[in-house]
């Protein structure tokens, strides 16, 4: 039972209802280095099915690093990540697999800007997952009604606001059906007003229960709606809780002194 | 609310009228601001003026004898493409043009052209004609004035003409309307086509003189055996773009799209070696022989694409891949014959029936056509994996290959036969024929190379990285000439018994090459100014790599390059005059060489030069033109 030690770290914060539930991701002593600078010094943590997970920490904290690693647009190095039962090597195969599994939203969008808003959600269905277009584009324009902007199907990502680009990248990522969603700062980029916009429709998925991993700033929806709170610095997880916990009664030293600097 | 309404009932405050600018005020504000403007434009207009003077005078020069051009159209078209098979030409211009029509009708139904823009433009040439007449006859330097010749009395009544029509019919649809009159393309098209048919049939050229008291009027339009195919060829021009027009609206399919995409590929081609060039087809061969291995290949091949494009085959094709590859590597080493190796003594391919046949053996066209087949059919195995789904996306895998085999053994069948078609020199194509073809060809088949280069350039393989760019970087070093040179003569010494290169694959192969390195990184630069979040976002998605660059990189890149790629490819079409240097009667070479050699018209080759350059500018215009409303009408996507 060697791995206990570090389970209690992964695991803490947890409800006993949360615990009982399948681990979807499962990070075990992640270590990356760019170069000489070490990003993550051995991450432990464990994601749950339907669970939402919000990463917190100040930046160069390596929490894009994280998550970036889960769908190992980034390789670790050291340690083990296993994504829905299989662990990410270099074999390319199931690093394919893990990737139409895994939909990731970014902070600059990364729309496709020589597509129009339906391609771009279409094109990994048809070519991935290998669905008629008739399909794909009736399963698009249902995603585009669910982020409520059906009617910019025809334009492209250029013609739209940040807020309507980033919903139409969410649409994107769900198209690929995915068992889990990341989430790397996606309102970052956004001006104010178009900010909760995009919060609506994250609030929306993980009250359907997407088991989400978001980094954000956004400390209004790490409280309505983290399951649990991760806080990261210099590439160690600080503390991990609950919002209640994380925001009126934080442990460690380094949270407090966070949480008193943004609130 | 009440606030907002509030706002909103308020009139919007108008803008500052300003004040229509008289031309006095633009010109003393644009072109005598200050002193040294002022000076800069008295000596351009000067100079502007000696070097108009010079131009026309180049042109209407008494010693100018342009019949050296009328006559000799022909030649400068075709060379010397025999009259009695010039229907031809005629029908390869014709079907050319069908599908011009047919590909503007199906592609650029939307198009519509600003009327104003179009009136002014017609205005402006005639108001050219009518400066350029004005600025021959008065010579301000000896401050005399010539009587205008009849030349310029035509150019007079005609700038005259067309500046009516441009400049009243803008007056007449509304000054600053420009934006909202737009007419159809094929308006355009067919108005222009109407125009040229008329001019054709109803402007009497022929004499017309006074001498003495007596009037010589003999009226007289373009022959008959001109006029009358053009007529033709116009109506199929108008027909294709409706026949477009129609079929789009009928079908719009893809079908549809690839049929055209086919025939801009082999269309020409077909046209070139199987209609002007007339092959004697051996048809008991065809029957016996030819026939049986295209299907072999199309039905067999296709048999074996169909198992590999089974899902869940992926190891099982890269390795059928990699046996054919070797396979049709060890043909072609066979197709050298016996081989001698120092101290190992000579191995004897004889007994293989790909082998090359004894010096002085015809009958190698087969040959080459297995050894051809063999090694696409180890290309396309390797990708069929990518072609893995359901039944019929594997049928449509597998109906292409065997179509494309059919069509690709058909040509290489005909290009192998012996023309019927006399030549005073080979190849058989001459003039401005001559020059499109291999221009065409030459920018169709270094464009795929440049990709593929471009790609191999930036790819994380070393291997690739060092061979194309070994490659990029060599081609660029040497000129076109030498390149020309080695595969006109060098490489035919190296081919196998049996096998040779023709003059025009001399040609067209070194060009290419040539031309993809230039290509090359012209998409190299559009590659690099993809950003990495593209390339992170087709990751996350689950795009295989070969799905990324088809679909995501590819089609940006090129976007980006497009100025520098229709600029290459302006540059390869003029530098085909460099055909001439290896023995081909290019558009240049005719006009340069052959007409002013001809009794009638000796050391006149100026008239031809001069012609010859307005056709080439017209065509560089064009294509410098259209890549700029190509890219506005991409450019929806990057703003």
């Amino acid at each position: 039972m060697s791995q206990d030690a570090s389970m209690s770290i992964a695991d803490a914060g947890m409800s006993a209802e949360l615990a009982a539930r399948d681990d979807v991701i499962v990070c075990d002593g992640v270590k990356k280095w760019f170069g000489d600078f070490q990003a993550l010094r051995g991450v432990d943590v464990t994601v749950k099915d339907r669970e939402v997970m919000v990463v917190l920490g100040p930046s160069g904290s390596g929490k894009s690093t994280l998550i970036r690693c889960i769908n190992r647009l980034e390789a670790h190095q050291e340690g083990r990540i296993i994504v829905d039962g299989i662990e990410l090597t270099n074999d390319l195969r199931n690093i394919d697999k893990i990737r139409s599994e895994v939909g990731m939203v970014f902070q600059q969008f990364n729309l496709f800007p020589h597509l129009t808003v339906l391609d771009n959600i279409t094109l990994a269905p048809i070519w991935v997952r290998k669905k008629a277009r008739s399909e794909a584009e009736k399963r698009a324009m249902e995603l585009l009604e669910r982020v409520g902007i059906p009617e910019q199907a025809e334009k492209y990502p250029g013609q739209l606001s940040g807020g309507q680009q980033q919903r139409v990248a969410i649409a994107r990522s769900l198209a690929m059906e995915p068992k889990i969603m990341l989430f790397d700062e996606p309102t970052s980029a956004l001006d104010p007003e178009m900010i909760s916009e995009v919060l609506d429709v994250m609030k929306d998925l993980a009250r359907e229960g997407m088991t989400m991993v978001c980094v954000t700033h956004e400390m209004g929806f790490a409280r309505e709606v983290a399951d649990r709170i991760v806080f990261m610095e210099s590439g160690d997880i600080v503390e991990v809780g609950t919002p209640e916990h994380f925001f009126t009664n934080p442990t460690e030293d380094r949270t407090k002194l966070f949480l008193s600097q943004i609130l | 609310m009440e606030q907002g309404a509030a706002v909103q009932a308020a009139a919007p405050p108008a803008p500052p009228t300003v004040p229509a600018e008289s031309p006095g005020d633009w010109i003393r504000k644009n072109l005598f601001s200050s002193v040294g403007n002022s000076i800069v434009t008295v000596l351009f207009v000067l100079i502007g003026y000696a070097a108009l003077r010079w131009l026309v005078g180049l042109v209407l020069d008494e010693e100018r004898n342009w019949a050296a051009v009328w006559t000799n159209m022909r030649l400068l078209f075709s060379y010397t493409y025999p009259a009695d098979q010039y229907i031809r030409i005629w029908v390869s211009l014709g079907l050319t043009l069908l599908m011009v029509g047919l590909t503007l009708g199906a592609f650029a139904s939307q198009v519509r052209l600003s009327l104003g823009g179009l009136l002014t433009r017609i205005g402006a040439a005639g108001l050219a004609l009518l400066v350029l007449a004005i600025v021959h006859m008065v010579d301000l330097f000896g401050l005399t004035f010539h009587s205008p010749e009849r030349p310029v009395v035509v150019m007079l009544v005609v700038g005259a003409i067309l500046a009516a029509i441009g400049f009243g019919g803008r007056q007449a649809v509304g000054a600053g309307s420009d934006d909202e009159r737009t007419v159809p393309l094929f308006a355009v098209v067919a108005g222009g086509a109407l125009a040229f048919v008329l001019f054709l049939w109803l402007v009497p050229f022929g004499r017309y003189e006074a001498i003495g008291g007596d009037v010589i009027a003999e009226p007289g339009t373009v022959n008959f055996t001109t006029k009358f195919p053009w007529t033709i060829m116009m109506a199929l021009l108008v027909g294709g773009y409706l026949a477009g027009l129609a079929a789009r609206a009928i079908t719009g399919s893809t079908a549809f799209r690839l049929f055209l995409g086919l025939w801009w590929v082999a269309g020409p081609a077909f046209l070139v070696f199987l209609v002007l060039r007339d092959p004697e087809f051996d048809w008991a061969h065809i029957w016996s022989t030819d026939l049986p291995m295209a299907l072999g290949f199309a039905i067999g091949g296709g048999a074996l694409l169909y198992f590999l494009s089974a899902p869940g085959r992926g190891e099982v094709a890269r390795i059928a891949g990699a046996v054919l590859l070797l396979y049709a590597a060890f043909n072609w080493l066979a197709a050298f014959g016996d081989l001698n190796l120092p101290g190992l003594g000579t191995i004897n391919w004889q007994w293989y029936p790909f082998a090359s046949p004894p010096a002085g053996v015809e009958g190698t066209s087969m040959l080459q056509k297995a050894r051809i087949s063999f090694l696409l059919l180890a290309l396309v195995a390797l990708i069929a994996p990518n072609f893995a789904g359901e039944l019929r996306t594997r049928l449509r895998f597998v109906g292409a290959w065997a179509g494309f085999m059919l069509l690709m053994h058909w040509l290489i069948t005909g290009i192998n036969t012996p023309s019927t078609v006399q030549v005073v020199q080979p190849p058989f194509l001459g003039g401005f024929a001559l020059t499109l073809v291999i221009a065409y060809y030459v920018m169709l088949a270094s464009f795929p190379v440049g990709m593929m280069m471009a790609l191999a350039r930036t790819s994380k393989m070393p291997i690739f990285r060092v061979l194309a760019t070994g490659y990029i970087e060599f081609v660029r070093g040497v000129p076109l000439i030498t390149v020309l040179f080695f595969f006109a003569n060098i490489v035919n010494l190296f081919l196998p018994n049996g096998m040779e290169l023709s003059d025009l694959g001399a040609i067209f192969l070194g060009y290419t090459l040539f031309s993809g390195a230039y290509m090359a990184e012209n998409i190299r630069g559009g590659l690099q100014s993809i950003r990495r979040g593209q390339f992170e976002a087709s990751d996350a998605l689950g795009l295989t790599t070969v799905q990324r660059t088809a679909f995501i990189v590819m089609p940006q890149a090129l976007r980006v390059s497009i100025p520098n790629l229709v600029g290459q490819a302006i540059a390869t079409f003029k530098e085909t005059s460099l055909i001439a240097i290896i023995g081909g009667f290019d558009f240049l070479r005719v006009a340069n060489q052959s007409v002013p050699s001809q009794p009638g018209f000796l050391g006149q080759n100026l008239p031809a030069l001069l012609f010859i350059s307005v056709i080439y500018w017209i065509i560089s215009y064009a294509m410098s033109r259209g890549s700029r409303s190509l890219e506005t009408r991409l450019g929806v996507g990057t703003r």
